[in-house]
C-alpha cells in the first residue's frame, strides 16, 4: 500500500493546495479501500459543521435542538466535544475504530458521556443524516498528526482530521474489514503528514516580516526556555517543515538518533527520548536505525568543528564524500534539509527536515534568508541552555539577561553591564564589540560601574585604549577561543599571544585593569561578520581590592566555559534587541532629516519677514530667499518620497509602477540636482561642478520619474556623505550606449567602497567599517532602495569600480531606452 | 567669535546670517578636528559655542569613539571641551549653547546638563529670536 501511495503523491501537482491534496487522497481510498466516502478536513474551533453530528434520540424521534439537549442534560456546549470529530481534536485521541453501528444500541440519551469516554464506550452515538453514503456501518476518524504540543502555530489552533466511512462498502465481514483497516494505517501517517505541512504551510506564508517574528516571541517568552520553544517552533512554520526538531543526544560523540527513527517515533505519538538500553540494543542488533556518528550529517556537524551547517537540495543525489545519508533516510517525503551544529556543544544538533515539493527557488530562498540571520542565535541560544551543571553565577546571570532582554530598554547595553557587574561582583566592567585583525579596533562602547560617582566613572571611563592587531581582541577574534587575562602585564601561560604585546599595549590596558575576560561572538550575530569574529569583552575590577585585581578570587579557568555561554547568548540575544534600536534609531534620523528643511523654511520665512519690515529687501535677496524655500520644500518632499517607498517595501507590498516617456537628463538628474541645493550647499558643492560627459541629449528613457529621481538622489547623497575627508566632493554623471542597452555611470572620487564588499553594499542595512568609523550619517537603506527601485522598473545597478573612482552603473535594458 | 559646530549649516543660513548682520563673527566646523584645533589655538577669542548634536561625518578626533554613529556626537565634544577648559584651568568655561534636532530622553537629558547654558531645539526658534538668545549669552557671559 506505502508504494502505492508514493506513487500516488508524486502525482500531486501543488502540494500546499489543501483541495489537490484532498481531492486526490479522497479518490485514492475510495478506490483502494472500497469506501463509500472519505473527506479530509482541516477546521478551527468556530467550524459548525462538526457540530451536528450528534443529535438526541428519544423514542424514535431525533432533536437535534441543542438547547433542548443542553436543557435536558443540563450540558454546556464546549469547544469541540459535540461530534465525533471534535471528540477527537479535544482527546487528541490516535484513531477511532468503533464496532459496526448496528452493534450499538442506539440509545442516545448517553450521547453526552462521548467527549468523556473511551469511544468504544459510547454507547450512543448517530451519525449526520445528511453525510453522504447514507448508511454508515462503520468508519474510522484520524486526527491529522500534529508535531509540536497543542500550542501549534502561534497559539492558532489548527486541527484536521480524516474521517472515511464504510470501508470495504459497508461489509460486516469483520477479517476483510480489519485487512483493510491495517492497510489504512499503513498509509495514514503520510497523509497525515503531507495534509499538516500544507496547513502548516498556509497558515506560514502569510506571516512575512521575520523580524517582526523573533521580537514578537522574544517578547512573548516569559523565559528562555519560553523563547527557545517558540523561537524552534517558528523555524518550523517558516521553513514549512513538519518534523523541524531539535536534537538533544545525551551520549557525545557516539551515536546518533536517525532520522527516520525519528520520525517513526512522531508517528507512533510517543516522546522522542534516547535511552541508553535502546541505544544498546540498536547496536547489538546493528539495527539500520542507528548509525555511528562521523557517518551521518549530524555526525559530521558535530565532529567537524569547520563545517558551518549543510544544506542539501536533493538527498537521492549523490553523496559527498564523508557522508552517508542514504542509509539515513528513507521516506518519500524527506529529501532536503538543513543541519546544523552548534558550536562547541558536541552533544547537541539541530536539523530540520524539508519538504520535498517545495520548489528549489523557495527552498533556497528560505535557507539563505532566514537561515543566515537566525541559525546561529538558535543554535547559541540552544547551546547555553542545553548545559546543565551552570554555576550559581551563570544561573543568577541567565535568569538577569532574561529579564533584561524582554525589559528591553532604551539603556540595553548600560544596564547588560551592570548585570554582568553585579553577578562578578565586579568594581567595574565593560562589554564592547571589536574585531580582530583589525588595524585599529577602538570603541569601548559602554562603561559602567557599580560606583555611582562621578570620579569613578572619569577614572574608568575617560580612557580609550588602542587594540592593535595583537591585542586580546584580536587573539580571540582569530582563534575563536575565549580568553581569561589574570594580569596582562604578568607572562600569559595559557595564551601566549598575550605576552608579545607591545608593552605600550600592556602600559595602556594595565591601567586600571589587569584583568580581562574577552569571549568571542558567534559568527552570524556580529556586525562585523565580513570580516572574522567579534569580540566580547569584560574589564573586571574586584570591589575589594581595587585596581589591582586579582580575577583568580572571581573566575577560575573552568569558567571559561561558562563564559562561552554568556558571550553566546549576549550575541544571539543581541541581534534581536539591536534590530529593536535600529527601529528607533531609523525614526530619530527620519525626524533629524524632516525638521532640517523645515526648519530652514521657517528661518527663511522670518527673515524675509523682517526685512520687509526693515525695507531692507532687495529683490535680488527675495529671490534668493524663495529659491531656498523652494529647493528645501522639494527636499522635504524627496524625503517623504523615500520614506514611502521603503515603508511600501518594508511591509512587503509592491510599488506600482507608472511609466513614462522622460527625459532622463533634464527631467531626472537636473531636477534632483536642483532640489539638492541645500545638501549641495552643506557640502560647499554647486551644482554646476557636477561634471556631465557625453551627455546625448536626446536620451529618454522609459521608467517611473519618481523612482529614477530617488535612485539618483540616494547615490549622489551618498556620494556627498563618502567624499574625502577636507575635499570638495566630485562627481560625474556619463553616458553610454552599449548593445542593448544603456549604461548611466555615476562616478565619485571618495574613500570608495571595499571590494570585499561590492556585493554586500546594496543589502539592507549594511554600513561599512569606515561609515561606522567616521560616524557616517545613515541606516543603510539607501543603495538598498535604489537596487529595489531600479528592479521595478526592469533596471538593474552594480559597483562597477570600487575606487579613484567610484563607479555606479546602472544598466538600462535598451527596450526602456528611445534613441530618438 | 562664535564657534559652532555644525555639519549642515545649509539648513540654518538664516541663522547664521542674523547673527552675522549682528556684527558677530561667527566660525562654523563641520566636524570636531577643526572645532577642537580652533579652540586650543585662540581660546581666549571664543566668546560663545553653539553645537549641534547629531553632527555626522568624519572627524578624526572622535574615530573609534561611541557617538551613537554620529546621533550624539555634540555630546563627546562637550565632553571633550571639559576636559579641555579643566587642563587649562579655566574657572568659568565658555557659554554653550546647545541647537539641535534632537528629541526624547536624550534632549532632556542635555537639558539638565549643568555645562550646557542652554539647550534648544531648532524647530521652536526662528532666526530672530534665536539671536536674542546668542546675544544674552555672549552679554552676561564668560568674556
Amino acid at each position: 500500500m506505502y508504494q502505492k501511495f508514493k506513487k500516488l503523491y508524486e502525482k500531486i501537482k501543488n502540494p500546499f493546495d489543501l483541495d489537490e491534496i484532498s481531492e486526490v487522497i479522497s479518490e485514492f481510498i475510495l478506490r483502494e479501500f472500497e469506501a463509500d466516502g472519505c473527506e479530509i478536513k482541516c477546521l478551527g474551533e468556530d467550524d459548525v459543521f462538526f457540530r451536528i453530528h450528534f443529535a438526541l434520540c428519544e423514542n424514535g424521534q431525533i432533536i437535534h435542538d441543542q438547547e433542548e439537549i443542553e436543557k435536558r442534560f443540563g450540558v454546556k456546549e464546549t469547544k469541540y466535544g459535540r461530534s465525533l470529530i471534535g471528540h477527537f481534536i479535544q482527546e487528541e485521541t490516535n484513531c477511532l475504530w468503533p464496532e459496526e453501528a448496528e452493534d450499538f444500541k442506539l440509545n442516545f440519551v448517553d450521547w453526552v458521556e462521548i467527549s468523556q469516554k473511551p469511544i468504544d464506550k459510547v454507547s450512543a452515538l448517530r451519525y449526520n443524516q445528511n453525510m453522504p453514503g447514507g448508511k454508515i456501518n462503520n468508519f474510522l476518524v484520524l486526527p491529522i498528526q500534529i508535531p509540536r504540543s497543542e500550542k501549534n502555530y502561534q497559539g492558532y489552533p489548527l486541527k484536521g482530521c480524516i474521517h472515511v466511512f464504510n470501508l470495504c462498502n459497508g461489509s460486516r465481514e469483520k477479517k476483510r474489514l480489519e485487512s483493510a483497516r491495517d492497510s489504512f494505517l499503513e498509509i495514514y501517517p503520510y497523509i497525515s503528514l503531507i495534509v499538516f505541512n500544507a496547513i502548516f504551510y498556509n497558515r506560514a506564508k502569510d506571516e512575512i516580516d521575520i523580524n517582526k517574528k523573533i521580537e514578537k516571541i522574544t517578547s512573548q517568552g516569559k523565559s528562555i526556555q519560553e523563547v527557545l520553544e517558540k523561537v524552534v517552533s517558528e523555524f518550523a512554520g517558516r521553513l514549512h517543515s513538519p518534523l523541524s526538531t531539535v536534537w538533544f543526544p545525551d551520549i557525545k560523540n557516539q551515536l546518533l538518533v536517525l532520522h527516520s527513527y525519528h520520525i517513526k517515533t512522531q508517528f507512533l505519538n510517543t516522546d522522542l527520548k534516547i535511552d541508553e538500553e535502546d541505544i544498546k540494543e540498536a547496536i547489538e542488533k546493528k539495527s539500520p536505525k542507528w548509525l555511528r556518528v562521523d557517518d551521518s550529517i549530524s555526525g559530521r556537524l558535530m565532529t567537524d568543528s569547520n563545517c558551518p551547517w549543510i544544506k542539501i537540495h536533493d538527498i537521492s543525489g549523490e553523496a559527498p564524500p564523508n557522508y552517508k545519508w542514504k542509509v539515513v533516510i528513507d521516506l518519500i517525503h524527506i529529501d532536503q534539509f538543513i543541519a546544523l551544529p552548534i558550536k562547541d556543544a558536541e552533544s547537541i544538533i539541530a536539523i530540520l527536515v524539508f519538504h520535498p515539493n517545495i520548489p528549489r527557488s523557495e527552498f533556497q530562498k528560505i535557507s539563505i534568508n532566514y537561515f543566515k540571520s537566525y541559525t546561529t542565535q538558535v543554535a547559541t541560544t540552544l547551546k547555553y541552555f542545553m548545559e546543565r551543571n551552570f554555576s550559581e553565577n551563570a544561573k543568577q546571570l541567565s535568569e538577569k539577561l532574561t529579564q533584561l532582554v524582554n525589559k528591553r530598554e532604551e539603556r540595553f547595553y548600560h544596564d547588560l553591564v551592570e548585570v554582568i557587574n553585579n553577578v562578578i561582583d565586579a568594581e567595574a566592567c565593560s562589554v564592547f564589540e571589536a574585531r580582530g585583525g583589525d588595524e585599529s579596533v577602538r570603541g569601548i562602547y559602554l562603561i559602567a560601574t557599580t560606583d555611582k560617582s562621578e570620579e569613578a566613572h572619569k577614572k574608568l571611563g575617560q580612557k580609550i585604549y588602542e587594540i592593535d592587531s595583537q591585542s586580546i581582541t584580536g587573539h580571540v577574534a582569530l582563534s575563536g577561543e575565549s580568553i581569561i587575562v589574570y594580569d596582562v602585564t604578568q607572562v600569559n601561560e595559557f595564551y601566549p599571544a598575550i605576552n608579545s604585546m607591545s608593552d605600550n599595549f600592556k602600559e595602556q590596558t594595565a591601567r586600571p585593569h589587569k584583568s580581562y575576560i574577552a569571549v568571542p561572538i558567534p559568527a552570524g550575530i556580529s556586525n562585523y561578520d565580513d570580516r572574522g569574529t567579534s569580540v566580547l569583552i569584560v574589564r573586571c575590577i574586584n570591589k575589594k581590592t581595587g585596581p589591582d585585581i586579582i580575577l583568580t578570587e572571581l573566575f577560575t579557568m573552568d569558567d571559561k566555559h561558562l563564559l562561552n555561554y554568556v558571550g553566546a547568548i549576549l550575541g544571539s540575544f543581541r541581534k534581536v534587541v539591536t534590530t529593536v534600536y535600529e527601529r528607533n534609531d531609523l525614526l530619530d534620523l527620519i525626524i533629524h532629516e524632516i525638521e532640517n528643511p523645515i526648519v530652514s523654511i521657517r528661518g527663511t520665512i522670518d527673515t524675509i519677514m523682517k526685512k520687509r519690515a526693515q525695507k531692507t529687501l532687495t529683490d535680488e535677496r527675495l529671490k534668493q530667499k524663495l529659491d531656498n524655500i523652494d529647493t528645501q520644500s522639494l527636499l522635504l518632499k524627496g524625503l517623504m518620497k523615500n520614506m514611502v517607498f521603503l515603508n511600501q517595501l518594508q511591509q512587503g507590498r509592491k510599488l506600482p509602477v507608472n511609466r513614462k516617456n522622460i527625459h532622463i537628463w533634464k527631467e531626472i538628474i537636473e531636477n534632483t540636482l536642483y532640489w539638492m541645493t541645500p545638501h549641495l550647499k552643506n557640502y560647499s558643492l554647486i551644482p554646476v561642478d557636477i561634471i556631465k560627459e557625453d551627455i546625448d541629449p536626446l536620451i529618454r528613457v522609459n521608467a517611473d520619474a519618481d523612482h529614477l529621481t530617488q535612485v539618483f538622489y540616494n547615490l549622489i547623497i551618498n556620494a556627498l556623505k563618502y567624499a574625502k575627508p577636507g575635499e570638495i566632493p566630485r562627481i560625474t554623471i556619463t553616458f553610454k550606449k552599449r548593445p542593448g542597452e544603456l549604461t548611466v555611470m555615476v562616478k565619485d572620487w571618495g574613500v570608495g567602497i571595499e571590494e570585499n564588499h561590492r556585493g554586500k553594499i546594496f543589502e539592507r542595512g549594511f554600513r561599512s567599517q569606515y561609515a561606522r568609523k567616521f560616524h557616517i550619517k545613515g541606516k543603510g537603506f539607501g543603495l538598498w532602495l535604489c537596487r529595489e527601485l531600479l528592479k521595478y522598473n526592469g533596471i538593474s545597478i552594480r559597483v562597477a569600480r570600487c575606487k579613484e573612482p567610484t563607479v555606479f552603473e546602472i544598466i538600462i535594458p535598451q527596450k526602456y531606452c528611445n534613441y530618438l | 567669535m562664535i564657534l559652532m559646530y555644525e555639519d549642515e549649516a545649509a539648513f540654518i543660513e538664516d541663522y547664521i546670517e542674523a547673527i552675522q548682520e549682528n556684527g558677530y563673527q561667527i566660525e562654523i566646523y563641520k566636524d570636531a578636528d577643526g572645532f577642537l584645533k580652533k579652540v586650543r589655538e585662540s581660546y581666549n577669542e571664543i566668546k560663545l559655542m553653539i553645537i549641534d548634536i547629531m553632527v555626522f561625518g568624519p572627524g578624526n578626533e572622535f574615530s573609534g569613539r561611541s557617538t551613537d554613529g554620529g546621533m550624539s556626537s555634540g555630546l563627546v565634544l562637550i565632553d571633550e571641551l571639559e576636559n579641555l577648559e579643566k587642563e587649562k584651568g579655566i574657572g568659568k568655561p565658555i557659554r554653550k549653547i546647545v541647537f539641535t534636532n534632537r528629541t526624547g530622553p536624550i534632549f532632556e537629558e542635555i537639558k539638565q546638563d549643568k555645562r550646557i547654558w542652554k539647550a534648544i531645539r531648532k524647530s521652536d526658534f526662528l532666526p530672530s529670536e534665536f539671536l536674542d538668545i546668542v546675544k544674552e549669552a555672549i552679554q552676561n557671559g564668560a568674556i
